[in-house]
């Protein structure tokens, strides 16, 4: 028996259906529509096929950003994802000072991350910045002019990928936490009675048991860190060179500083395609 | 019997189970149904309501609503422009019963924003402080303000200024301050005996505050030593960098910079050659901070105010911070002269009106006022717009930097950049990073052959 029939279902959905027309659907449907076109002096449209992709990939500019972001994302979520596990498998531990020891991690995630980039500029300037005086002073370097994070081309992207692994490693160590709460301690007691490893443990115990956790959280990543702005502008603004300049940052140079609407629309929709279909590919990896 | 009597006895439970449930399902299905009415009047109003409120947000978006005396204004964070449109603001509304809303965003949030608000057509803000480079990609949005001063008050506007406001025929902002880069030494490590024997031991002349490209590199390599660089190279990137290269080229006899009249470029010739390879010169003489390439005016003047430079080539405004860090110790003098001259590119600000403000004639008393109070920028920044304004600080001890500027801004190659919408767009993804390249070792005639091919690229797009 129905007690709630078709009509009521779709008048449930309405107030959500209009949200989504207004701001997904419609902007969506610019932006497609605006990557076929380009827009002239007077604000009108001309069409224009595949001129302006055609354009994105003929850039060197956007492979060189394409490029880094892939380097970019590799390595951050790389990163975040080995470090968060390992201090999630610490923190599950209970021993004193933990609870101090856990807020003080999680204390990068209530930074923005245009602040995180600022403090970081400083922290690596050579000139004035925390990092080079200490790596000096124990020794690692022989000078502050050592190591140029900022003014290297082939480290600044390495610098960016920093300061992003300590701003969002607290994400993943609070995902994998949650994942590894919930497995049974059953699991735990039968191992040791066998005689396995620490390692072992982690290898075939906790990560079998948080893949749901552990795939869910790299996704949500992965599509954050292609998307990163804030740091790379505040650190950067994508120098020297293009050399840490990621699609997000250059996108919005060619739409914001340039008004090329035509070919920033039609560089996002690559852009979007992209991460949807990395998405599409991590969910049928869960739903399996 | 007995199993008969058992499933009668069953059979009646059954049913009358079966009536309590019919009866339980009768209850459910009523209070469902009013449960869905009731839910249906709610989305129903909910709709309603929401419809509602985004069309009334809508509806009151912008400034130009005509019972509020607000005149809204929008300003660069933390910069003079702020701080004097703040102080001013009391005796504008005694004046004109008009309130000013000072909106105060970093410096490239000025230029996002009138973008967004001139490319949709709709003025959130009523008037602005912008830098000059935006005028040709926001000139299509601002209104022109010949009319708004007189013919006298024109007159008083500083060499260039009337120029770089000027986009076909038309001048659509008033000069709040204009500024050019000029040297800033320390003079006491140039009037230092000691130093003036070694040098001239070392070079063949006296030691004088540099005026040549040969004395200023001479110079730097001679004060890169315990601790201290001579001088910086700008390298980071942005415009920035750009502008301060591009001083050098107009030095070495550029005119015009980069793109002619007739839209031919201009990039691959000697004074642009000439001009980088100066650069790489001083980097090759170690005489500069090894981390150029993320270096630009605020690194240099935390540079020179922490006693790490000898020189820096600033933005005027930068002595007064530099003498209030290093007391008695900063001199200032005029931009250096190549083989065509002293040379530099201005970098004024302009108060400027949106065409799109309902409420432009507010806007216009509020720019003839303001252009009144120019002064003000002088006691803030330590420089103006008005020629009366720096005639009256010249020979003033504690402006020592406003003859400087006064001096670069007459010099022969001191000129603007192009005044075309494509600058933003040559300057960020050509120049900056074919400038980073040369600094960091690559053939300058090379790498400005093919910045030319690109420049051309995006000017026949």
């Amino acid at each position: 028996m129905n007690t709630i029939n078709r009509k009521t279902m779709l008048y449930f959905f309405l107030p959500a259906a209009i949200f989504m027309l207004v701001f997904l659907l419609y902007p969506l449907i610019t932006l497609i529509i605006d990557s076929f076109s380009m827009t002239l002096g007077d604000g009108s449209r001309e069409f224009v096929g595949l001129s302006n992709y055609i354009k994105a990939f003929s850039s060197a500019t956007f492979l060189k950003a394409f490029k880094n972001t892939i380097i970019y994302v590799f390595l951050a979520v790389g990163l975040e994802t080995v470090l968060g596990l390992f201090l999630s498998i610490v923190l599950t531990h209970k021993y004193k000072g933990f609870t101090a020891l856990r807020t003080l991690m999680l204390s990068p995630l209530m930074i923005a991350p245009i602040v995180a980039g600022l403090i970081w500029k400083f922290m690596l300037s050579n000139q004035f910045g925390i990092i080079n005086a200490l790596l000096v002073k124990f020794g690692l370097i022989e000078s502050t002019s050592s190591i140029l994070w900022l003014a290297n081309p082939n480290i600044t992207l390495i610098s960016v990928v920093i300061a992003d692994v300590w701003l969002t490693t607290p994400f993943m160590m609070l995902m994998f936490l949650a994942g590894i709460q919930g497995i049974s301690d059953g699991l735990y007691e039968a191992a040791v009675m066998e005689g396995a490893s620490k390692i072992q443990m982690i290898f075939r115990i906790i990560i079998p048991n948080i893949k749901p956790v552990l795939f869910s959280a790299l996704i949500v990543r992965i599509i954050d860190a292609a998307r990163s702005f804030d740091i790379i502008w505040a650190m950067t603004q994508g120098g020297p060179n293009n050399s840490s300049e990621l699609l997000s940052v250059h996108i919005y140079k060619m739409l914001q500083r340039y008004s090329d609407i035509g070919l920033s629309s039609a560089m996002a929709m690559i852009f979007i395609s992209v991460l949807i279909s990395i998405t599409l590919i991590f969910r049928k990896k869960i739903n399996n | 019997m007995q199993t008969l009597q058992k499933t009668k006895i069953k059979a009646s439970y059954a049913k009358s189970e079966g009536a309590r449930g019919l009866q339980t399902v009768h209850f459910l299905k009523k209070h469902t149904n009013r449960g869905v009415i009731f839910l249906k009047s709610f989305v129903k109003l909910a709709m309603l309501a929401t419809a509602v409120t985004v069309l009334g947000a809508c509806g009151n978006s912008n400034s130009s609503n005509e019972s509020d005396k607000t005149l809204t204004i929008l300003v660069e964070g933390g910069s003079p422009a702020e701080k004097v449109a703040k102080e001013t603001a009391a005796e504008f509304k005694e004046k004109s019963g008009y309130e000013i809303k000072i909106d105060s965003v970093p410096y490239s949030g000025v230029y996002d924003k009138l973008k967004a608000e001139i490319d949709a057509k709709k003025a959130t803000h009523d008037a602005a402080i912008i830098d000059v480079l935006w005028f040709p990609a926001l000139a299509k949005g601002l209104s022109p303000v010949s009319d708004v001063i007189t013919q006298e008050q024109l007159d008083d506007f500083l060499p260039q200024l009337d120029d770089s406001a000027t986009i076909d025929g038309e001048l659509l902002g008033l000069p709040t301050w204009t500024n050019s880069k000029i040297l800033l030494y320390r003079k006491d490590l140039f009037e230092d005996e000691t130093n003036k024997e070694a040098f001239a031991a070392k070079y063949g002349y006296d030691l004088t505050v540099p005026k040549t490209w040969q004395e200023y590199k001479d110079a730097a390599e001679f004060f890169t030593k315990d601790g201290m660089y001579g001088t910086s190279v700008f390298g980071q990137t942005g415009g920035d960098a750009v502008s301060s290269w591009l001083d050098l080229a107009a030095q070495a006899g550029a005119n015009p910079l980069i793109i002619d009249d007739n839209n031919k470029v201009l990039v691959d010739e000697k004074p642009y050659v000439e001009s980088l390879e100066y650069l790489q010169s001083l980097i090759k003489d170690k005489s500069v901070p090894e981390d150029y390439l993320s270096i630009a005016s605020t690194e240099t003047a935390e540079l020179f105010n922490s006693g790490k430079l000898a020189m820096q080539i600033a933005w005027g405004h930068f002595y007064l911070t530099s003498e209030e860090a290093l007391p008695g110790k900063v001199g200032a003098a005029p931009a250096l002269s190549g083989s065509a001259g002293i040379g530099a590119v201005p970098g004024p600000w302009y108060q400027v009106i949106l065409k799109d403000s309902e409420k432009k004639d507010v806007a216009e008393e509020y720019l003839a006022f303001m252009y009144d109070k120019n002064e003000m920028y002088m006691d803030t920044l330590g420089i103006a717009g008005r020629k009366s304004v720096f005639e009256k600080y010249t020979n003033n001890e504690a402006y020592a930097h406003i003859d400087a500027i006064s001096a670069t801004l007459d010099g022969p190659q001191t000129q603007n950049r192009p005044k075309i919408s494509e600058w933003t767009q040559i300057e960020n993804e050509v120049l900056s990073p074919m400038l980073q390249r040369v600094l960091a070792g690559e053939d300058a005639q090379k790498e400005l052959n093919a910045a030319k091919v690109e420049i051309e690229n995006i000017m026949n797009n």
